[in-house]
């Protein structure tokens, strides 16, 4: 700053001053791993008995940490994921919970140690809405200079909202990766390169979530191999579940004279609610 | 003047991961530069589809169809569709200057008018108000730009825009031409002295 050499140090760094002072920085390196020195303050919450502000050596496992500390789920629940670094850090599954706790070790897992958030998640936690309650965080923080952190998180967001409402096709989910690998290639900050990250970690970790979600597409028969006519999942959906053309009223009195069974695939009534829309919009 | 943030210009240099934008980026001796891969014009369309999917940029009706940065850019990208739903957000118009008009529908935050405000002309009308997606072009204090007492009606920011979010009353579909020329003039002008025409 001011064409001086800058440090910028955050509270936490402070607080590690006077013990370091006082005791020397041998005694604060013999604490942790190899790469990653000293302790760590996290704020543990989440489904664990006990939450609030914690301070442990480095290379601690996640385990020591959620389940001695922290006492486990409460009333007899299973741990489903724990997820680390705050809004874009990464969720890592219980499989990995062994995990040190160290900077190589969660980024090699997708997560970061980022601002010490620890929240513990059971079977309840559904991973889509949890990269959706993030991804929410990242769009409203973005401060709206370049491009991809301030429309991407938008888009992002969205198409996990649809994912939610079962709206969303494959195609869809193909779109939130691409947006994923642009927003953190091509985002001026670190906010827009790590805004991607809840969704790339409860990707990696937990896919089946987000296919479990996907609405069947309607140019493509349910079930691949054998297409069963008259079952309802085949029952079409507009070709753009939020097709800005359609008028908000309309979908649903389109959806609801759904066409007759039997005729579940075939085109004119997806065809009639996409063409006429236009019209009417532009009359208005 | 450039602030790398529209990501458009993004670059690759052999040797690193990182993409740079080539407007903030200072050449080096023996650097090597991959302008036009195909990861970069994926992106480049990917950028473009959000611009236009961020705000209701509709070139039928537009003062600028035929002389705007953005309409370049995607046909030049050959950008045929937005893959993005548009999200329509609802803006307003300010008309209540008495020379120029201002439309958030158009606009793509570049700045480009905010910057020519501040270190050209030196007026400071022009800024920045929100952030993220709700981030608006404001005048002054968020008045409407006619009550401006900052304003000089110099007309800059008008041709700094790349699209017609600011254009000169009076002009009709496809008739707002930028010329970006005479800000460049003024600026080598003052700067190196040179008065190149």
């Amino acid at each position: 700053m001011f064409g001086q050499p800058t440090l910028i140090n955050n509270v936490e760094t402070f607080a590690c001053v006077p013990a370091i002072l006082r005791r020397g920085a041998e005694w604060f390196a013999a604490i942790g791993t190899e790469r990653s020195k000293g302790t760590k303050v996290f704020a543990l919450a989440g489904k664990v008995k006990h939450t609030g502000l914690i301070e442990v050596p480095m290379g601690m496992t996640l385990r020591e940490i959620v389940e001695d500390m922290g006492g486990g789920v409460p009333d007899g629940g299973q741990i489903k994921a724990v997820q680390t670094g705050g809004p874009s850090g990464g969720c890592i599954p219980a499989a990995h919970l062994d995990t040190p706790v160290d900077y190589e070790s969660l980024g090699r897992l997708g997560s970061i140690m980022g601002s010490g958030g620890m929240i513990v998640m059971d079977q309840q936690d559904n991973m889509v809405d949890v990269a959706r309650f993030f991804m929410e965080f990242c769009r409203d923080e973005s401060c709206g200079k370049c491009v991809p952190c301030r429309a991407g998180t938008v888009q992002m967001h969205d198409l996990l909202c649809r994912l939610l409402a079962r709206q969303a096709t494959a195609r869809d989910l193909a779109k939130l990766e691409e947006l994923c690998d642009l927003v953190r290639n091509t985002s001026l900050c670190g906010l827009g390169i790590t805004a991607p990250n809840p969704v790339l970690s409860t990707l990696r970790f937990f896919r089946q979530e987000y296919l479990d979600l996907l609405a069947p597409e309607p140019w493509k028969p349910a079930t691949p191999p054998a297409p069963s006519p008259a079952s309802a999942d085949t029952r079409p959906q507009p070709p753009h579940p939020a097709s800005p053309w359609l008028p908000k009223s309309s979908p649903s009195t389109v959806r609801k004279s759904a066409p007759p069974k039997g005729r579940a695939s075939s085109r004119p009534p997806t065809r009639r609610a996409s063409a006429s829309p236009p019209s009417a919009t532009w009359r208005a | 003047m450039d602030v790398g943030a529209c990501r458009l210009c993004l670059v690759e240099i052999a040797g690193s991961n990182k993409l740079v934008p080539a407007c903030t980026t200072q050449v080096a001796d023996g650097m090597v530069v991959a302008t036009t891969s195909e990861r970069l014009q994926r992106y480049r369309r990917l950028l473009l589809e959000l611009l236009f999917a961020e705000r209701n940029h509709v070139c039928a009706v537009c003062v600028s169809n035929g002389h705007c940065e953005l309409q370049a850019l995607a046909t030049n990208l050959g950008m045929d569709h937005v893959s993005f739903p548009y999200t329509f957000p609802k803006l307003e118009v300010d008309l209540t200057h008495r020379l120029f008009g201002m439309d958030h529908n158009r606009c793509v935050l570049c700045g480009r008018c905010v910057r020519v405000c501040w270190y050209v002309e030196g007026a400071a009308t022009k800024n920045f108000s929100g952030r993220g997606a709700g981030s608006r072009i404001i005048s002054d204090l968020n008045q409407p730009w006619g009550e401006s007492r900052t304003c000089t009606a110099c007309g800059k920011c008008v041709h700094a825009c790349p699209t017609g979010a600011l254009f000169e009353k009076g002009t009709t579909v496809g008739e707002m031409q930028k010329d970006r020329g005479k800000l460049e003039y003024i600026v080598t002008a003052r700067e190196k002295k040179q008065w190149i025409v």
